[in-house]
């Protein structure tokens, strides 16, 4: 059975991913010090000699043994010729290579200028804010990135799993390392790749899980890789002991950067959970429109203090960024984000919602105004409306007061006042002054409930202010004026304060109790209005309140506490910073960039195979969308480098389960000659999932060792090759042992010519009984210039095997593609269609945010095909 | 001016140099609102007729003209014909494995908008429309067509039809496969819907089974790619009773 991937554990060690990059850096800078005053002139060149070998285990302080793999490394792969059986390497230049790049030193960074444009281009397609593109392809600065996964680091220390870049664990775990690098597993002389990895591997990571542990959620390389970019030769070392669980995630950066490198770019919509703000505002946009994911797992359901109106959904390795609570009475003093994964929030944790700070501040709007109705043709024409604070202070009027009216069409605009808010009355008229010109406002009474109201006969402003809603329930702030400029819009907030809020002050058994309160029908505008009082740094509480039918729910926006002085200033009530003679406090906090608002409750339930991602579960009114910042993980990975040879080593103990997945992507000039295997024990289980996007040349063809008796091997990929591109994959699998089970599970896509080839190669040991194996491959071409090979070798020397093999190469199907553009699909939708659905069993065997990332990104590989 | 008008159509197939002519001059008019049926015998070119229609790049038109709303239908490609309205339903629909009834539907609905449907009000309409038809939950959670059975497929083809809510469907052979319950539901769900939005049929079927829910106002008999006999109601009725052979025959005398 597979490892339902939510069983696994995102997650993080930022202390030890700490720890190991002072290490690191302490080291290197003990090396460079030493290296300054003594030839201050090493330089990483081109090409590699011993000189160079010896030179990095050097710089490393690394013990005599790996030297000795180092230099033996070297020395193979200088006496063995480069392997024919495969794509083309000819082309590739030993020498031209730089094979060490010292971490930290300066100088190493790509220029951004010679970043290849269809790199930016991607990057740019994915929604990758520029700062984090330019880490990505290695030519900016790090971030400070406050990746923080405190309490994941120290649940996993406390069970002992080791999780630590590879160059700190050979100098933490000494033993370990020696035990299992490059000698059970994969050894140094396996094939010419390997002979150059083990001579100039570096960077990494090693795990080791101890027995009968269980990391529940994936564990990622990106939340620790974040103090350095993973090298091109870098060395992973997995140790599963016997009863434990893993599923590790290769290949991805600083998760969770984004939010505070780009506040427009906000996660805060997953975070909010965006059901209604995400969608109908459309101030925030869902880059992932049209993705859905049958997701099986825990569901976390989130509410907070400060909105009584919405709660957010989750899943459980959706990251949150949040703030611990420091103090369970106390408003914490410090505020220190960090990604969270639900399972670690408790109640008063706090969320954090970003602020809007984007403003385009206009001096005037165009209004289109059609004058004339009946029997006359109608009159088209603009008007100029001025953008000022006074217009701003007449739309709050309007908001809370106003209407449009009119018999055909709209001639009227009313707003009603009681007949004691003499002073409001005035203002209105003035306002219609200054703003319009309009003279002409007449006031009429309705003694019986006292009103009085301001009525405007006037087709111009009717129109213009039918953009602001008519009807109460209807009231809403348009999208221009919900980004112009602050002040403009306290003149907004003051006037709706004024007609339809309240101050509202009342002697309870503890002492007075008082808050600022606008109460509105709209949802819209209640939310909206919340959302300007953020960016006047004020934070408000938004209620609902339901009411006997047929009357409207209505929504209350609050400010309380220590903001009321604040909010008292702007609406020109003047409250003291004092109350019951204490100060007076808030439970939300609000910085620069954040709200901060606590945990009500979260709870959690499990739920089976429902759609989650842009689509609404319905009945819960909420979405559920998962991590916006994982992109980079799809992102190509760009290195001005050609040649990537890593290297993956995996035990699997007695009873252990496994699960290795990864998303490669690397950029179009490198040569993606990987090594993956693992030794597979007694009644465990490992599990490959890979997808091969990018990269010139692909040679990789991850490895199972069955060598324990019920041993099983589960193989699932997807490759894509595209203009130029060879991609050489497959699966191999050694049944050494009786009883193991291999599945095998490949599925390539190639276009615009380019070549894909799967080798699937099994082997059933004689002794090995009553195996099976099962190998199915399927081909997709999309077009005449496509190539799709497939060559299964299969080598069963035990008469019990139980073998099923299956391959089949499909074109894009002419009827296929007829039917759907019949459905109104172009040919681009209709292709991308097919191939979504050609990988979508393995697609939702990937973790929820990488199946999304995958997706899309092959989205983005067929609209290159047509173009 | 008919909304939909064919003009002495005529179609061949096959590679160029064995072209086969299956429509031979067909003219007809069908406006908004108007169920119109045409039937024939196996192989007369009512397909043809529906695929040519659709854009289905196999067939070769070699004179006359279509116009839609007074445009020429020939020279748009298949999604802007689906995109300004018309609407077939497949004989024989194409399965697309992996990609969930739900998922292609609303991709489908997106190609047309210029903003994407909301997911709660699709599901919405989606929930609306499945019970009109009385469609499983299940059927739109399965992979699209994908080992469906003949009735399972018509249903879907409806589906989308309901979902799509084109101004024009050409409805080929919508009787066939099902079974008589699942031809009242869809016949009828076809009926509201063209009530409800003026939308304009064309019913290809061999036989009046399904016009007994779907009614149409004209009658067109289609043998050996011409139309033989144009008439009323009554016209389906005489065809239940004797058959196409007075037809046949008189096409061939002819």
């Amino acid at each position: 059975m597979p490892l339902p991937y939510s069983v696994v554990d995102p997650s993080v060690l930022e202390q030890s991913a700490r720890d190991a990059a002072k290490t690191l850096v302490e080291l290197d800078r003990d090396v460079f010090d030493h290296a300054d005053t003594e030839s201050h002139t090493y330089k990483a060149t081109p090409g590699l000699s011993e000189k160079l070998v010896r030179e990095i285990s050097k710089q490393k302080n690394e013990p005599s043994w790996m030297l000795d793999i180092r230099l033996r490394g070297l020395h193979a792969f200088l006496d063995t010729p480069v392997p024919e059986w495969g794509p083309d390497l000819s082309a590739l230049k030993f020498d031209d290579i730089i094979y060490y790049a010292r971490p930290d030193a300066k100088g190493n960074a790509t220029n951004w200028d010679d970043v290849p444009s269809e790199i930016k281009k991607t990057f740019d397609r994915l929604g990758i804010p520029q700062a984090e593109q330019k880490y990505l392809a290695g030519a900016g600065a790090q971030y400070d990135s406050d990746v923080v996964y405190h309490k994941i680091r120290d649940d996993l220390a406390a069970k002992g799993v080791i999780f630590e870049d590879m160059d700190v664990a050979l100098h933490k775990y000494p033993d370990l390392v020696k035990e299992y690098f490059m000698t059970k597993c994969i050894p140094v002389t396996d094939h010419k790749f390997i002979m150059l990895h083990a001579a100039v591997w570096s960077g990494g990571t090693f795990i080791y899980v101890p027995k009968h542990v269980h990391v529940d959620l994936p564990l990622q390389a990106y939340f620790r890789m974040n103090a350095k970019r993973g090298g091109q030769f870098e060395h992973t070392l997995i140790i599963v002991e016997e009863g434990a669980q893993l599923h590790y995630i290769e290949g991805c950066f600083t998760k969770g950067t984004l939010v505070q490198s780009n506040p427009d770019y906000k996660p805060i919509e997953d975070i909010k959970i965006g059901d209604k703000v995400m969608t109908d505002s459309g101030e925030y946009k869902n880059v992932y429109n049209t993705q859905v994911i049958p997701y099986s797992g825990d569901l976390y359901t989130i509410e907070t203090y400060g909105d009584s109106t919405q709660r957010m959904e989750v899943t459980a390795g959706h990251p949150i960024l949040s703030v611990k609570r420091l103090k369970k009475r106390d408003r914490n003093k410090q505020w220190k984000k960090s990604w969270m994964i639900p399972k670690y929030l408790n109640k008063l944790d706090y969320l954090t919602i970003p602020i809007n700070k984007t403003i385009i501040s206009n001096s005037t709007r165009k209004y289109s105004i059609t004058h004339g109705v009946g029997r006359h043709k109608p009159k088209k024409y603009e008007i100029n409306v001025p953008l000022s604070k006074d217009f701003f202070r007449l739309i709050g009027y309007y908001l809370a007061e106003g209407s449009v009216s009119g018999n055909e069409g709209d001639h009227y605009v009313n707003f009603s006042f009681n007949e004691n808010e003499r002073a409001y009355i005035e203002d209105v008229k003035q306002l219609l002054k200054t703003v319009f010109g309009y003279e002409k406002a007449i006031e009429t009474q309705t003694p019986n409930n006292h009103g009085t109201n301001v009525v405007v006969s006037s087709v111009d402003l009717a129109q213009v202010f039918k953009e602001f809603g008519k009807g109460a329930p209807n009231k809403v702030i348009p999208h221009w004026a919900m980004l112009e400029d602050p002040e403009k819009q306290k003149q907004l907030l003051s006037s709706l304060f004024h007609g339809d809020g309240n101050f509202y002050s009342k002697q309870h058994k503890s002492g007075y109790k008082e808050t600022f309160r606008i109460s509105t029908t709209s949802e819209k505008l209640a939310r909206q209005a919340r959302e300007i009082l953020l960016r006047v740094k004020i934070p408000a509480f938004l209620n609902k309140q339901k009411r006997v039918s047929p009357r409207k729910p209505m929504y209350t926006v609050g400010v309380t506490g220590e903001y009321m002085s604040r909010f008292g200033e702007m609406v020109g009530i003047p409250v003291s910073n004092k109350m019951n003679g204490k100060n007076r406090a808030s439970m939300f906090y609000i910085d620069d960039d954040f709200l901060y608002v606590p945990i009500k409750r979260i709870t959690k339930k499990e739920v089976r195979d429902i759609p989650v991602y842009d689509i609404s579960v319905e009945d819960l009114h909420t979405y559920v969308a998962a991590g916006v910042t994982v992109h980079n993980c799809s992102a190509p990975q760009y290195s001005a480098n050609s040649l990537h040879a890593g290297c993956v080593e995996i035990f699997v103990k007695k009873n252990a389960r496994m699960r290795y997945s990864s998303v490669e992507n690397w950029s179009k000039n490198t040569y993606n000659l990987n090594t993956k295997r693992a030794m597979v024990d007694e009644n465990s289980l490992m599990e490959w999932v890979s997808a091969q996007t990018g990269s010139g040349v692909t040679m990789l063809y991850p490895c199972s060792v069955l060598k324990g008796e019920g041993a099983k091997a589960d193989h699932i990929s997807i490759a894509v090759a595209g203009k130029n591109q060879f991609q050489d994959t497959g699966a191999k699998v050694y049944h050494l042992a009786p009883r193991t089970t291999s599945i095998i599970r490949a599925k390539s896509i190639s276009k615009d010519g380019g070549v894909n080839t799967f080798r699937g190669h099994v082997k059933v040991n004689k002794s090995a009984d009553e195996c099976k194996v099962s190998v199915k491959c399927d081909a997709l071409q999309m077009d005449l210039l496509s190539v799709s090979n497939t060559y299964p070798f299969m080598k069963i020397l035990n008469s019990q095997t139980d073998v099923a093999h299956e391959a089949t190469v499909g074109k894009i199907d002419s009827s296929q593609l007829f039917y759907l553009m019949s459905r109104g699909l172009d040919e681009e939708q209709a292709m991308q269609l097919i191939v979504q659905g050609f990988i979508e069993n393995i697609v939702k065997e990937l973790p929820l945010e990488y199946a999304v990332e995958l997706n899309r990104l092959i989205a983005l590989e067929m609209e290159s095909h047509s173009a | 001016m008919a909304d939909i008008e064919i003009r002495d159509l005529h179609v061949e197939v096959g590679e160029k140099s064995s072209r086969k002519e299956i429509l031979s001059g067909v003219s007809l008019d069908i406006n908004q609102g108007d169920i119109v049926a045409l039937m024939g015998p196996n192989g007369s070119g009512k397909s043809t007729l529906a695929y040519v229609l659709a854009g289905h790049p196999s067939y070769h038109v070699t004179r006359g003209s279509v116009r839609f709303h007074g445009k020429d239908l020939l020279a748009m490609k298949p999604h802007e014909r689906s995109r300004a309205g018309l609407f077939l339903s497949f004989q024989y629909p194409a399965e697309v494995s992996g990609v969930t009834v739900s998922n292609f539907l609303r991709t489908a609905m997106n190609a047309r908008l210029s903003t994407p449907v909301k997911i709660a009000d699709f599901a919405k309409l989606l929930k609306e429309k499945m019970s009109l038809l009385k469609v499983d939950q299940k059927l739109v959670n399965r992979y699209l067509n994908e080992g469906f059975s003949g009735g399972e497929k018509k249903r879907c083809e409806i589906l989308q039809l309901a979902m799509l809510q084109p101004q024009f469907a050409v409805l080929d052979e919508t009787d066939s496969g099902t079974d008589v319950d699942a031809l009242k539901v869809l016949g009828e769900g076809i009926s509201t819907i063209a009530r409800s939005t003026k939308m304009g049929v064309l019913l290809i079927t061999h036989y009046n089974r399904i016009l007994q829910y779907v009614k149409p106002s004209r009658v067109h008999i289609l043998v050996n790619g011409k139309i033989v006999k144009s008439g009323g109601f009554e016209l389906a009725e005489h065809i239940e009773k004797h058959g196409f052979d007075s037809f046949i025959n008189a096409e061939v005398s002819a």
